[in-house]
């Protein structure tokens, strides 16, 4: 009985040993084979990430510095790879952003909705600082200027006279803090006592590239008017124009000429002009496009626009100069192959090089009519492409496969040394920065293993995700 | 000279006139031979069909030559059309024709083709939301302002330097007078597009140019928001059908989009609202309403509520919608 017993002990130790061994086996062959990865080339198969009608929007828990792992892009033994891909530089809902830069740094200030408090973020380390606390409850919108020491907060205020709600913009000077808390104030940006008022109902406002100006829209009686405010000075606001169409999105250039879109919808043609407020011309530029949407470049002379087509919001190439030439007849405009909106796109201090959030969208959406009405969402993919060579477009993340997290870019921004893309996220307006990986050395042919087929794990990703 | 001569030089005189004043009406009014284009109104770079037709003139056995910017380009026999294509903006194209007839007889025309372009602009007199980015669209008896802005030598125009003639509908003329680039039409029934047309000359000069527009007619559009006293109005995020929220009040704003402005901003606006089909009260010019949570915190309360909108004005401006908001325990929300 004794040896059966230990015959039998026996045999039970082998066993377990062998599920050991199997289940051992098993886990080295899955680590194994997600670290091998695949080296990606540029000018890869698009990637989108894709639109969805009812799209979840997840909670942001804990601290303000969730962050991902970049796992399958990259030499993994790059140091650069230690800091997280995406960064979440506050949870809190922001009205506006600008990148301010200070001892050769960037960091980025941006206002909160939900007081108007002004911040500042160093978008490679996440530290923040809170730079006023004058307290502006329900912020819609906030621009910087002045090298972002002048802002402008929107909000809502009751009218008691017209019983409903007017916007109301504010131009506000941040001021140094005057005591211990090193926390500052606003300050009207004409004076305490200055009788300078801006209309209410100012429908929209745009400020120049190198923050010196501002534009604003106000509809007048026999259409629109567009003043000028100087943001360094104290100049009395300026009357540029008067238009008996009012229905503009403007965007104000240095010089003080002004891109002016109609607003859009879907199946609308839409037309964008620049303005010359010396000679009162306008000058047609991108012309008859559904759903047109428009952002050009700081000099005006490159402008970004998207066209509502059968197959998608479709992001093009304008340029005042001709593009190229076709059998002596010049070509001013230039298909990008990118489904996005302008407004997810930001230009590069270059000037040529641009960086967008780009989706799949689904059929029977309007765009850009039902995204601007908050009815459907994007879930983005970052690229980036310069103008000189539209047909190359590079891919650049995937938050979806960082860090299991969709955005809906809005408000981008790149920072002067492009190592950051700043933006916020329309699904709950919280702020991220995205660590622009380095770009990807060039596949030599000799590097190629012919012998080398793709898993259809490593297919799908060079083929990227189809809509659904 | 005896009275029988005289006469005879009358008749004379009278018969060689009626022989020869349709020639020289021929001859000094040369638009007995007139000339039209497709696009009627071509842009710069654009394939433009140019055809010919005359009613005094036997084109149909005619040799013709047709020369363009000096260069023959065509010669044949009743050949009244060619295609050509404009240049870029500021460029003319010279169109010129030789048409010898049967019996030997030349003339000669010139037509100038230049691109010009006339963008019609238009814009809506109907609500949409502060801060809105996206166009109002024109409903039911709405007013709908259209605006021409006309190039016809550069890119470049300053729209008070031209003379416009509207018409409305095709046949019913709305306004012409220098600088008028403007003029304000009412809209009919949802799905019936309104044309409106115009013709745009630079005073002058010859050139001319049309344009006609079709505008779409919608029907308005309800979406709600959530409004919360931190917050405000989450004009970018539209409330799902069914909402969940872990508070014990939520606050629901309408966006009554594409109802006509004026009607809204004043108050003439009917609002409906119901809870679980019971009537609820709304302020703030009836654009938001309440919910309270009547149950114990630990539970789940839901309330369906429905809203009716509709403009005694414009009665076809009209809509509804619903959402469910369930108030949730705390630990159950995601």
């Amino acid at each position: 009985m004794d040896l059966e017993e230990k015959n039998y002990k026996k045999w039970i130790i082998i066993a377990i040993g062998i599920v050991l061994i199997a289940i051992i086996a098993v886990g080295a062959f899955l680590f194994l084979r997600n670290k091998s990865g695949t080296t990606e080339g540029t000018g890869g198969v698009l990637s989108f990430g894709q639109l969805g009608e009812d799209t979840t929007r997840d909670p942001i828990t804990g601290n303000n510095t969730i962050t991902g792992s970049s796992t399958q892009n990259g030499n993994t033994d790059n140091p650069a790879d230690e800091e997280p891909m995406f960064r979440q530089l506050t949870p809190e809902s922001v009205a506006g952003i600008t990148n301010v830069v200070r001892d050769g740094k960037t960091y980025v200030r941006y206002v909160l909705r939900q007081t108007g408090y002004v911040y500042e973020v160093n978008p490679a380390t996440g530290e923040t600082t809170q730079l006023t606390n004058t307290l502006i409850p329900r912020i819609y919108e906030a621009y910087f200027g002045n090298n972002g020491n002048t802002v402008i907060l929107r909000h809502l205020t009751l009218n008691p006279i017209l019983l409903r709600d007017v916007i109301t913009t504010r131009v506000e000077d941040i001021e140094e803090p005057m005591d211990e808390t090193n926390i500052g104030k606003l300050q009207n940006h004409f004076g305490v006592d200055s009788e300078v008022k801006i209309a209410d109902d100012i429908t929209f406002v745009s400020v120049s590239p190198d923050g010196k100006t501002m534009l604003y829209l106000l509809p007048v009686p026999d259409g629109i008017s567009g003043t000028i405010i100087s943001l360094v000075d104290k100049r009395t606001p300026k009357e540029i124009f008067r238009n008996s169409f009012s229905e503009w999105l403007p965007q104000l250039f240095d010089n003080g000429s002004i891109l002016l879109t109609t607003k859009p919808s879907a199946n609308i043609l839409g037309y964008s002009y620049l303005y010359d407020p010396t000679t009162k011309i306008m000058t047609r530029l991108v012309r008859e496009k559904n759903g047109l949407t428009t952002m050009a470049d700081e000099s005006g002379k490159f402008v970004l626009y998207s066209e509502n087509t059968p197959g998608g919001s479709s992001l093009s190439l304008y340029s005042k100069d001709a593009l190229s030439s076709e059998e002596g007849v010049n070509i001013y405009e230039q298909h990008i192959g990118l489904n996005t909106l302008p407004e997810k796109c930001t230009w590069a201090a270059s000037g040529t090089t641009i960086y967008c959030g780009a989706y799949n969208n689904s059929k029977g959406t309007q765009i850009p009519d039902d995204w601007y009405q908050g009815l459907v969402s994007f879930n983005d993919s970052f690229w980036k492409m310069n103008t000189t060579d539209l047909e190359n477009i590079i891919y650049v993340a995937d938050p979806q496969k960082e860090i299991q997290r969709n955005f809906d870019v809005t408000h981008p921004l790149v920072d002067k040394d492009e190592k950051y893309m700043i933006f916020i996220d329309k699904n709950d307006d919280s702020l991220w920065s995205l660590r622009i990986p380095p770009p990807i050395e060039k596949i030599e042919d000799s590097n190629i293993d012919e012998t080398t087929t793709l898993t259809p794990e490593e297919l799908k990703d060079a083929v990227g995700t189809t809509a659904q | 000279m005896n009275i029988v001569l005289k006469k005879a030089i009358l008749y004379i005189g009278v018969l060689c006139f009626l022989v020869a004043s349709p020639g020289i009406a021929f001859a000094s009014n040369f638009d007995l031979v007139t000339f039209s284009t497709t696009p009627k109104t071509p842009g710069a770079n654009t394939s433009v069909l140019i055809r010919m037709e005359s009613f005094a003139v036997n084109l149909s056995s005619a040799k013709i030559l047709w020369y363009v910017n000096k260069n023959l380009i065509k010669e044949s026999v009743a050949d009244t059309s060619l295609k050509v294509s404009t240049g870029d903006f500021g460029e003319e194209t010279i169109i010129d024709v030789v048409i010898i007839t049967a019996n030997g007889n030349s003339y000669n025309k010139q037509f100038i083709l230049a691109p010009a372009e006339v963008d019609v602009l238009w814009e809506a007199q109907t609500y949409t939301p502060p801060f809105y980015k996206g166009k109002a669209m024109p409903t039911y008896k709405s007013m709908v302002k259209v605006t021409a802005v006309p190039r016809f030598k550069s890119l470049s125009s300053d729209p008070s330097e031209y003379f416009y003639t509207w018409t409305y509908k095709q046949t019913l003329n709305i306004g012409k007078a220098l600088g008028k680039n403007s003029v304000i039409v009412p809209m009919g029934f949802a799905g019936a597009p309104i044309p409106v047309n115009v013709e745009v000359s630079l005073p002058g000069t010859n050139w001319k140019g049309e344009r006609y527009l079709s505008i779409p007619v919608f029907v308005p559009k309800l979406v709600m928001y959530e409004q919360s006293s931190l917050l405000g109005i989450s004009y970018h995020h539209a409330l799902p059908k069914i909402v969940e929220t872990n508070g014990t009040q939520f606050t629901l704003h309408v966006a009554p989009y594409f109802f006509s402005s004026d009607d809204v901003y004043a108050g003439n606006i009917a609002f409906k609202w119901y809870a679980d089909r019971r009537v609820m009260p709304s302020d703030q010019a009836y654009l938001n309403a309440t919910l309270e949570k009547t149950g114990k915190e630990t539970d789940t309360e839901t309330k369906s509520v429905t809203l009716s909108i509709q403009n005694p004005n414009r009665i076809l401006q009209s809509a509804s919608t619903q959402v469910t908001v369930s108030f949730t325990p705390e630990d159950n929300t995601q």
